[in-house]
Protein backbone atom coordinates (compact mmCIF):
# COMPACT_ATOMS: atom_id res chain seq x y z
CA UNK A 1 0.00 0.00 0.00
CA UNK A 2 2.85 2.59 1.01
CA UNK A 3 4.84 1.52 -2.26
CA UNK A 4 1.24 2.31 -4.21
CA UNK A 5 1.26 5.50 -2.66
CA UNK A 6 4.51 6.34 -3.35
CA UNK A 7 4.08 5.69 -6.96
CA UNK A 8 0.72 7.49 -7.56
CA UNK A 9 2.37 10.28 -5.65
CA UNK A 10 5.57 10.31 -7.96
CA UNK A 11 3.44 10.11 -10.77
CA UNK A 12 1.52 13.54 -9.76
CA UNK A 13 4.23 15.26 -8.96
CA UNK A 14 5.90 14.55 -12.65
CA UNK A 15 2.88 15.11 -14.75
CA UNK A 16 1.76 18.25 -12.46
CA UNK A 17 5.37 19.94 -13.68
CA UNK A 18 5.24 18.63 -16.86
CA UNK A 19 1.42 20.58 -16.86
CA UNK A 20 2.91 23.68 -15.97
CA UNK A 21 5.08 23.67 -18.55
CA UNK A 22 3.20 22.36 -21.65
CA UNK A 23 -0.43 24.11 -20.04
CA UNK A 24 -1.17 27.83 -22.06
CA UNK A 25 0.51 30.57 -19.91
CA UNK A 26 -2.10 32.70 -18.30
CA UNK A 27 -3.93 35.41 -19.06
CA UNK A 28 -1.38 37.70 -21.70
CA UNK A 29 -0.41 41.26 -19.53
CA UNK A 30 -1.13 43.41 -22.63
CA UNK A 31 0.27 46.25 -20.77
CA UNK A 32 3.49 45.06 -19.71
CA UNK A 33 4.12 44.08 -23.24
CA UNK A 34 3.55 47.49 -24.57
CA UNK A 35 5.79 48.80 -21.77
CA UNK A 36 8.52 46.67 -22.52
CA UNK A 37 7.80 47.33 -26.22
CA UNK A 38 8.53 51.10 -25.64
CA UNK A 39 11.42 50.40 -23.63
CA UNK A 40 13.34 47.69 -26.10
CA UNK A 41 12.44 50.43 -29.58
CA UNK A 42 13.82 53.29 -27.79
CA UNK A 43 16.68 51.67 -26.80
CA UNK A 44 17.33 49.47 -30.51
CA UNK A 45 16.32 53.20 -32.09
CA UNK A 46 18.67 55.20 -30.17
CA UNK A 47 15.62 57.31 -29.43
CA UNK A 48 16.50 60.51 -27.68
CA UNK A 49 14.58 62.14 -24.86
CA UNK A 50 12.79 64.79 -27.39
CA UNK A 51 11.94 61.75 -30.70
CA UNK A 52 10.46 59.38 -27.87
CA UNK A 53 7.80 61.74 -26.82
CA UNK A 54 7.11 62.20 -30.33
CA UNK A 55 7.34 59.10 -31.92
CA UNK A 56 6.64 56.86 -29.10
CA UNK A 57 2.43 57.68 -29.04
CA UNK A 58 2.27 57.50 -33.32
CA UNK A 59 4.08 53.55 -33.55
CA UNK A 60 2.00 53.04 -30.27
CA UNK A 61 -1.23 54.06 -32.31
CA UNK A 62 -0.51 52.26 -35.27
CA UNK A 63 -0.04 48.94 -33.28
CA UNK A 64 -3.33 49.23 -31.76
CA UNK A 65 -4.85 50.14 -35.29
CA UNK A 66 -3.16 47.34 -36.92
CA UNK A 67 -4.55 45.19 -34.23
CA UNK A 68 -8.42 46.34 -34.58
CA UNK A 69 -7.73 45.85 -38.37
CA UNK A 70 -7.01 42.29 -37.70
CA UNK A 71 -9.59 41.98 -35.32
CA UNK A 72 -12.74 41.14 -37.81
CA UNK A 73 -10.25 38.64 -39.84
CA UNK A 74 -9.39 36.73 -36.63
CA UNK A 75 -12.95 36.69 -35.64
CA UNK A 76 -14.34 35.09 -38.72
CA UNK A 77 -10.96 32.89 -38.71
CA UNK A 78 -12.64 31.04 -34.78
CA UNK A 79 -16.27 31.17 -36.97
CA UNK A 80 -14.49 29.32 -39.74
CA UNK A 81 -12.64 26.95 -37.48
CA UNK A 82 -15.63 26.15 -35.14
CA UNK A 83 -17.64 25.66 -38.05
CA UNK A 84 -15.43 23.04 -38.89
CA UNK A 85 -16.96 20.67 -41.95
CA UNK A 86 -20.31 22.68 -42.00
CA UNK A 87 -18.59 25.59 -43.26
CA UNK A 88 -20.00 26.12 -46.73
CA UNK A 89 -18.44 28.07 -49.54
CA UNK A 90 -19.91 31.53 -49.12
CA UNK A 91 -17.83 31.19 -45.25
CA UNK A 92 -14.56 30.52 -47.03
CA UNK A 93 -15.48 33.55 -49.28
CA UNK A 94 -16.22 36.03 -47.14
CA UNK A 95 -12.98 35.07 -45.03
CA UNK A 96 -10.85 35.30 -47.98
CA UNK A 97 -11.79 38.63 -49.38
CA UNK A 98 -11.45 39.58 -45.71
CA UNK A 99 -7.69 38.84 -45.32
CA UNK A 100 -7.11 40.74 -48.49
CA UNK A 101 -9.04 43.60 -47.21
CA UNK A 102 -7.52 43.51 -43.86
CA UNK A 103 -4.03 43.39 -45.95
CA UNK A 104 -4.56 46.21 -47.96
CA UNK A 105 -5.64 48.22 -45.19
CA UNK A 106 -2.55 47.79 -43.26
CA UNK A 107 -0.32 48.60 -46.09
CA UNK A 108 -2.36 52.03 -46.05
CA UNK A 109 -1.84 52.65 -42.48
CA UNK A 110 1.92 51.90 -42.56
CA UNK A 111 2.20 54.07 -45.39
CA UNK A 112 0.05 56.84 -43.69
CA UNK A 113 2.11 56.15 -40.47
CA UNK A 114 5.09 55.89 -42.37
CA UNK A 115 4.66 59.89 -43.94
CA UNK A 116 4.29 60.87 -40.15
CA UNK A 117 7.14 59.44 -38.48
CA UNK A 118 9.19 61.00 -41.64
CA UNK A 119 8.78 64.25 -40.05
CA UNK A 120 10.22 62.84 -36.70
CA UNK A 121 13.00 60.55 -37.16
CA UNK A 122 15.18 59.76 -39.91
CA UNK A 123 14.84 57.11 -42.50
CA UNK A 124 17.69 54.98 -40.98
CA UNK A 125 15.92 55.27 -37.46
CA UNK A 126 12.54 54.59 -39.04
CA UNK A 127 14.36 51.20 -40.70
CA UNK A 128 15.46 50.16 -37.39
CA UNK A 129 11.97 50.61 -35.53
CA UNK A 130 10.15 48.69 -38.64
CA UNK A 131 13.12 45.65 -37.82
CA UNK A 132 13.19 46.17 -33.81
CA UNK A 133 9.46 46.15 -33.58
CA UNK A 134 9.51 42.89 -35.84
CA UNK A 135 12.54 41.28 -33.52
CA UNK A 136 10.95 42.29 -30.52
CA UNK A 137 7.06 40.66 -30.96
CA UNK A 138 8.93 37.60 -32.11
CA UNK A 139 11.05 37.83 -29.26
CA UNK A 140 7.80 37.88 -26.92
CA UNK A 141 5.72 34.93 -28.55
CA UNK A 142 9.22 32.71 -28.29
CA UNK A 143 8.60 33.67 -24.90
CA UNK A 144 5.62 33.01 -24.19
CA UNK A 145 5.52 29.50 -25.94
CA UNK A 146 8.29 27.94 -24.09
CA UNK B 1 44.44 -47.73 34.16
CA UNK B 2 41.81 -50.17 34.60
CA UNK B 3 39.03 -47.57 34.90
CA UNK B 4 40.53 -46.13 31.88
CA UNK B 5 40.61 -49.11 29.98
CA UNK B 6 36.69 -49.94 30.43
CA UNK B 7 35.95 -46.62 30.04
CA UNK B 8 37.61 -47.02 26.16
CA UNK B 9 35.44 -50.55 25.53
CA UNK B 10 32.19 -48.59 26.56
CA UNK B 11 30.26 -46.37 24.35
CA UNK B 12 29.48 -43.63 26.30
CA UNK B 13 26.49 -42.30 24.15
CA UNK B 14 23.48 -44.03 24.00
CA UNK B 15 20.35 -44.02 21.42
CA UNK B 16 16.84 -43.74 23.50
CA UNK B 17 15.19 -47.07 23.13
CA UNK B 18 13.73 -48.16 19.68
CA UNK B 19 14.21 -44.53 18.43
CA UNK B 20 14.91 -45.71 14.51
CA UNK B 21 12.14 -47.77 14.57
CA UNK B 22 9.64 -45.14 15.90
CA UNK B 23 11.82 -42.22 13.50
CA UNK B 24 9.93 -42.72 10.53
CA UNK B 25 6.01 -42.31 12.21
CA UNK B 26 7.31 -39.59 14.08
CA UNK B 27 8.21 -37.44 11.10
CA UNK B 28 5.38 -38.27 9.44
CA UNK B 29 3.03 -36.99 12.47
CA UNK B 30 4.60 -33.59 12.26
CA UNK B 31 4.02 -33.38 8.92
CA UNK B 32 0.71 -31.44 8.21
CA UNK B 33 -2.29 -32.88 6.90
CA UNK B 34 -3.04 -33.91 3.73
CA UNK B 35 -6.84 -32.42 3.80
CA UNK B 36 -5.58 -29.11 5.35
CA UNK B 37 -3.11 -28.50 2.39
CA UNK B 38 -5.89 -28.25 -0.16
CA UNK B 39 -7.86 -25.37 1.72
CA UNK B 40 -5.42 -22.63 0.88
CA UNK B 41 -6.35 -19.26 1.51
CA UNK B 42 -7.10 -17.65 -2.07
CA UNK B 43 -7.56 -14.22 -2.85
CA UNK B 44 -10.01 -12.94 -4.78
CA UNK B 45 -9.20 -11.51 -7.48
CA UNK B 46 -10.55 -8.28 -6.99
CA UNK B 47 -8.49 -7.56 -4.47
CA UNK B 48 -5.27 -8.37 -6.55
CA UNK B 49 -6.48 -5.90 -9.41
CA UNK B 50 -7.40 -3.22 -6.81
CA UNK B 51 -4.02 -1.76 -6.17
CA UNK B 52 -3.26 -2.10 -9.50
CA UNK B 53 -6.14 -0.52 -11.03
CA UNK B 54 -5.83 1.85 -8.04
CA UNK B 55 -2.82 3.39 -9.79
CA UNK B 56 -4.20 3.05 -13.25
CA UNK B 57 -6.54 5.36 -12.51
CA UNK B 58 -4.89 7.85 -10.44
CA UNK B 59 -2.30 7.82 -13.52
CA UNK B 60 -5.41 8.41 -15.71
CA UNK B 61 -6.70 11.01 -13.39
CA UNK B 62 -3.55 12.84 -13.55
CA UNK B 63 -3.54 13.00 -17.35
CA UNK B 64 -6.81 13.87 -17.73
CA UNK B 65 -6.73 17.27 -15.07
CA UNK B 66 -3.51 17.97 -16.65
CA UNK B 67 -5.17 18.20 -20.38
CA UNK B 68 -2.91 15.62 -21.37
CA UNK B 69 -5.01 14.13 -23.76
CA UNK B 70 -6.79 17.19 -25.16
CA UNK B 71 -3.93 18.48 -28.04
CA UNK B 72 -5.15 22.08 -28.34
CA UNK B 73 -4.00 22.79 -25.28
CA UNK B 74 -0.23 21.42 -25.66
CA UNK B 75 1.75 23.71 -26.66
CA UNK B 76 4.25 22.49 -29.38
CA UNK B 77 7.94 24.42 -29.62
CA UNK B 78 7.36 24.11 -33.53
CA UNK B 79 8.35 27.82 -34.35
CA UNK B 80 5.93 29.99 -36.19
CA UNK B 81 5.85 27.90 -39.35
CA UNK B 82 3.31 25.77 -37.46
CA UNK B 83 -0.38 26.81 -37.80
CA UNK B 84 -0.28 26.62 -33.51
CA UNK B 85 -2.44 30.02 -33.24
CA UNK B 86 -4.92 28.37 -35.69
CA UNK B 87 -5.03 26.23 -32.80
CA UNK B 88 -5.11 28.23 -30.20
CA UNK B 89 -7.74 30.25 -31.81
CA UNK B 90 -10.35 26.99 -31.92
CA UNK B 91 -9.37 26.73 -28.33
CA UNK B 92 -10.33 30.36 -27.03
CA UNK B 93 -12.96 30.76 -29.67
CA UNK B 94 -14.70 27.40 -27.45
CA UNK B 95 -14.41 29.73 -24.25
CA UNK B 96 -17.19 31.56 -24.39
CA UNK B 97 -15.88 34.79 -26.43
CA UNK B 98 -11.77 35.75 -27.10
CA UNK B 99 -11.00 38.40 -23.89
CA UNK B 100 -8.96 41.29 -25.41
CA UNK B 101 -5.81 39.91 -24.17
CA UNK B 102 -5.90 36.52 -25.75
CA UNK B 103 -7.21 38.39 -28.73
CA UNK B 104 -4.49 40.68 -28.57
CA UNK B 105 -1.75 37.53 -28.24
CA UNK B 106 -3.11 36.05 -30.82
CA UNK B 107 -2.55 39.41 -33.20
CA UNK B 108 0.96 39.20 -32.13
CA UNK B 109 1.29 35.54 -32.97
CA UNK B 110 -0.13 36.57 -36.47
CA UNK B 111 2.63 39.61 -36.25
CA UNK B 112 5.74 36.86 -35.93
CA UNK B 113 4.37 34.18 -38.26
CA UNK B 114 4.51 36.51 -41.07
CA UNK B 115 7.88 37.95 -39.91
CA UNK B 116 9.12 34.67 -39.78
CA UNK B 117 7.84 33.47 -43.03
CA UNK B 118 9.08 36.52 -44.68
CA UNK B 119 12.86 36.28 -42.95
CA UNK B 120 12.25 32.56 -44.38
CA UNK B 121 11.99 33.40 -48.09
CA UNK B 122 14.11 36.45 -47.70
CA UNK B 123 17.60 34.41 -46.76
Amino acid sequence: MKRIAIIILTLTVFFGVNAQQQQRRGKFDVEKFKKERIDFLVKEIGLTDQESKAFIPLCDELLTKKFEINREARRKNRELRQKGANATNVDYEMYNELQVDCKIKEAELDKEYYKKMKTILSAEKIHKYQMAEKQFVKKIVNQSNK
Amino acid sequence: MSGLDEMNKKNPFNVPENYFEKFNAEIMSRLPDENNTEKRNVTPLWKKILPISAVAAAFVGVLVTVGFFNNKTIQKDKGFAESESSANETMMATTSSASEADDFYLFLQDEARNTSYYETFAE
